[in-house]
């Protein structure tokens, strides 16, 4: 009597919630997602080939573009991978700066993700709350390295500079007003009606297909596996900082709002500690000008805000790396998209999109 | 409207003072007191060999299959036999002391001077016992590498870039097509004969 | 329904929570800026657009065209072309370019210039250089120094 056939619907690649050129075709039956395809790579600017004709100091400020949201874990990652692969020990200054560093970036990043995913359910509030809470951590990163977004701020073997004077005291009042600010955002989210209806029972994904899928970072842990990098393979000085890892049950939405707003809090213990335990010194190893790495090669991953961040770097004794490979969290994550969305209303999906906390420079590299 | 000409927000050498630009200093800050700078770090060995139950494992049911065992910085690569990739696979998810349940990265590497020019690297991860080990086949140019989407379902758009930027197809893929170019797209970048540069520096030099 | 959820409809609580909220940011002081009258404070270590700068003592030339900043961008941004002074010593500048388009503000120039205590190359508070046509993001030598002319809109 009526005919009813599947739609295709075209979400993408100019659609404001899908956080920048991703595509999705959605097979749709009614408003059901019965089927997924995710097109990427519109952001595509092949910068592994690229990195093959730039030396080791040129790469860094090509790292900053990939994740641009979160660009001093790429920089660290990659300082940190190149060190692995030459064997140079990094002054204690140094890394605690990076750790301090690092951990702000970690919560800028979780503010913009809190930010746009809420914007992208309805909450308008909570957006102008997070960026104005992002704007003083922006501050920071520029006293410190002197950019805003892409900070190019640390060296092989080091830093450039030492912080600049005054700027542990500023970090410690972040540290003493954010947590005040988090329960604003917590106020306006954490049992609203909406909010709730919106991510509860949302986009699940069981821990055993999130390890299938290769799934790291906040999401992984909302489905119930306590990996954290930080913690499974310590690099910098993270074995030396007491922390917890927040893990969810119900392996939804919901969950993962909850985990990332726990490793906020986290992420300020660790800054305390640092702060608490900064040394002094110096902040540069001796390192060759000309950096060229022994033969051989190194895979090396840090926690970023979005997940495992991982590097793989073949060197052949030259002063260009033959083989660089960023193993974005952000484009293993989105491979999950389709399971998590399958039986979803079109609406979920947004949602969807919003809790993987994808970045499209990422995804597409 | 109008177009007004002023002169640069900063005077020149104004804003910028030899005080200042203790901000930007010219070599990576030589520290002023030469104790501070760390002692040369002692010389690590970086291809030293390192203990590893997985490998220790392989070794005990793969003897065969295992070609080569190389160390860098405390990691361990195995080049496995392409024909036991698969075997070797399954074996290291499955085996309960070993579990190795999360295909951490996946990609490959290209060597054209070889005879069989390509290397697939998997980089296997435990997530419950935390010990990780490296694998990597060789392949020809065209010659299919078993898909290993049926051992981790996160290799499935790995492979997909593998063939996309390298091309190499991978047998057993679910649905082997380009992922970041466009289907009509010509060529592998990744391959090194493929040109990097598209302009030359002329266009610098307009004055 | 209890009597306080009844009150707190009939009296309409949580809209007048609400309203004082507003009311409190009434009267705040703004924390924007009403950009281009008046602009926001830079760090110090602000990275806008490199230049080059001379002794402030004896306004002399720093550069001594050494070719590392050239050697080190990531982008290819900038070209040198020296040749050897007429007393033989060294080199001097024929003319020193910085291609604003390709600069991607890395900083990493800055690094290796050898000239102390201050360097040549430096990365200037210099932001605004929107232009009309692809002239205008070529900096020769004198612009680096003494800044490039800013066009500013005005109605």
């Amino acid at each position: 009597m009526f005919r009813t056939e599947m739609m295709d619907i075209n979400m993408g690649p100019q659609h404001p919630s899908t956080h920048g050129v991703l595509r999705l075709k959605l097979v749709l039956d009614g408003e059901t997602v019965n089927d997924t395809d995710v097109l990427i790579g519109y952001l595509h600017r092949g910068v592994e080939k690229l990195c093959e004709t730039k030396n080791y100091h040129m790469i860094e400020p090509y790292t900053d573009r990939l994740d641009y949201v979160a660009a001093m874990y790429e920089n660290l990652g990659y300082v940190e991978t190149v060190e692995k692969l030459m064997g140079i020990t990094v002054p204690e200054r140094a890394e605690y700066i990076r750790v301090l560093t690092a951990e702000l970036q970690r919560i800028a990043s979780h503010l913009v993700w809190l930010g746009t995913h809420a914007l992208d359910i309805g909450a308008m509030t909570v957006f102008f709350y997070c960026f104005r809470e992002r704007e003083i951590i922006l501050d920071l990163f520029e006293a410190f390295c002197g950019a805003r977004l892409t900070y190019n701020a640390y060296r092989i073997g080091g830093l450039p500079w030492d912080i600049p004077p005054g700027w542990i005291d500023r970090v410690r009042h972040f540290v003493k007003i954010f947590p005040g600010r988090q329960k604003e955002y917590e106020t306006l989210l954490t049992k609203n009606r909406i909010w709730l209806g919106r991510t509860k029972g949302v986009g699940i994904l069981k821990s055993e297909d999130a390890i299938d899928f290769g799934v790291t970072g906040p999401c992984l842990r909302a489905s119930g596996v306590d990996y954290d990098i930080r913690r499974a393979h310590p690099y910098s000085v993270y074995d030396r900082f007491l922390f917890d890892i927040p893990t969810g049950e119900n392996c939804d939405t919901y969950d993962r709002y909850l985990v990332r707003m726990e490793e906020m809090r986290q992420s300020l213990r660790i800054l305390q500690q640092a702060l608490d335990h900064l040394p002094a010194g110096g902040v540069m190893a001796k390192v060759p000008k000309r950096i060229k790495p022994p033969v051989g090669e190194v895979y090396h991953t840090v926690e970023g805000p979005r997940g495992e961040l991982g590097f793989y770097i073949v060197s052949q004794g030259d002063d260009k790396p033959y083989r660089m490979r960023f193993r974005s969290p952000s484009f293993v994550n989105l491979q999950a998209l389709p399971h998590m969305v399958k039986g979803a209303l079109v609406a979920d999906v947004v949602a969807v999109i919003g809790t993987l906390d994808i970045v499209l420079g990422d995804v597409d590299r | 409207m109008s177009d007004e000409i002023k002169p640069s927000s900063t005077p020149p050498g104004g804003s910028s003072p030899p005080e200042q630009s203790s901000a930007t200093p010219p070599a990576p800050a030589p520290p002023p007191a030469a104790p501070t700078r760390p002692a040369a770090p002692p010389k690590v060995d970086l291809s030293a060999v390192v203990q590893s139950p997985v490998l220790d494992a392989l070794k005990g049911k793969f003897s065969q299959a295992i070609q080569a065992v190389s160390y860098h910085a405390g990691e361990v690569t195995v080049l496995l036999d392409k024909e036991s990739l698969l075997e070797v696979c399954r074996f290291l998810k499955d085996e309960p002391s070993l579990r190795m349940n999360y295909l951490s990265n996946l990609c490959g590497v290209d060597y054209p001077d070889r005879e069989k020019r390509f290397e697939v690297v998997y980089h296997l991860f435990s997530i419950s016992h935390r010990h990780r080990i490296n694998l990597k086949i060789r392949v020809a140019d065209l010659e299919p590498a078993p898909s290993v989407t049926q051992v981790w379902r996160t290799a499935n758009w790995h492979e997909r870039e593998a063939f996309d930027l390298l091309g190499i197809p991978f047998e057993g893929h679910p649905d082997l097509r380009r992922i970041l170019l466009t289907d009509e797209w010509q060529g592998h970048p990744l391959r090194k004969e493929y040109p990097t540069k598209g302009y030359d520096r002329d266009h610098l030099k307009l004055r | 329904m209890g009597m306080q959820a009844f009150l707190q409809k009939v009296l309409l609580l949580e809209l007048w929570q609400g309203m004082w909220v507003t009311l409190k940011n009434q009267f705040r002081p703004h924390i924007t800026v009403e950009y281009p009258r008046e602009t926001v404070e830079f760090a110090p270590r602000f990275r806008g657009v490199p230049r080059l700068r001379k002794d402030p003592q004896t306004g002399e030339e720093l550069c001594i065209s050494c070719l590392l900043c050239e050697a080190i961008c990531p982008t290819e941004c900038i070209s040198i072309v020296a040749e050897k002074r007429p007393d033989g010593k060294g080199k001097q500048l024929v003319s020193f370019t910085i291609n604003y388009e390709r600069c991607c503000f890395c900083g990493l120039c800055v690094d290796p210039c050898p000239t102390k205590p201050i360097t040549a190359i430096y990365m200037s508070h210099d932001y605004e250089f929107a232009g009309y046509d692809r002239d205008a993001y070529v900096a020769t030598r004198e612009e680096l120094v003494d800044g490039k002319p800013v066009k500013i809109y005005t109605r």
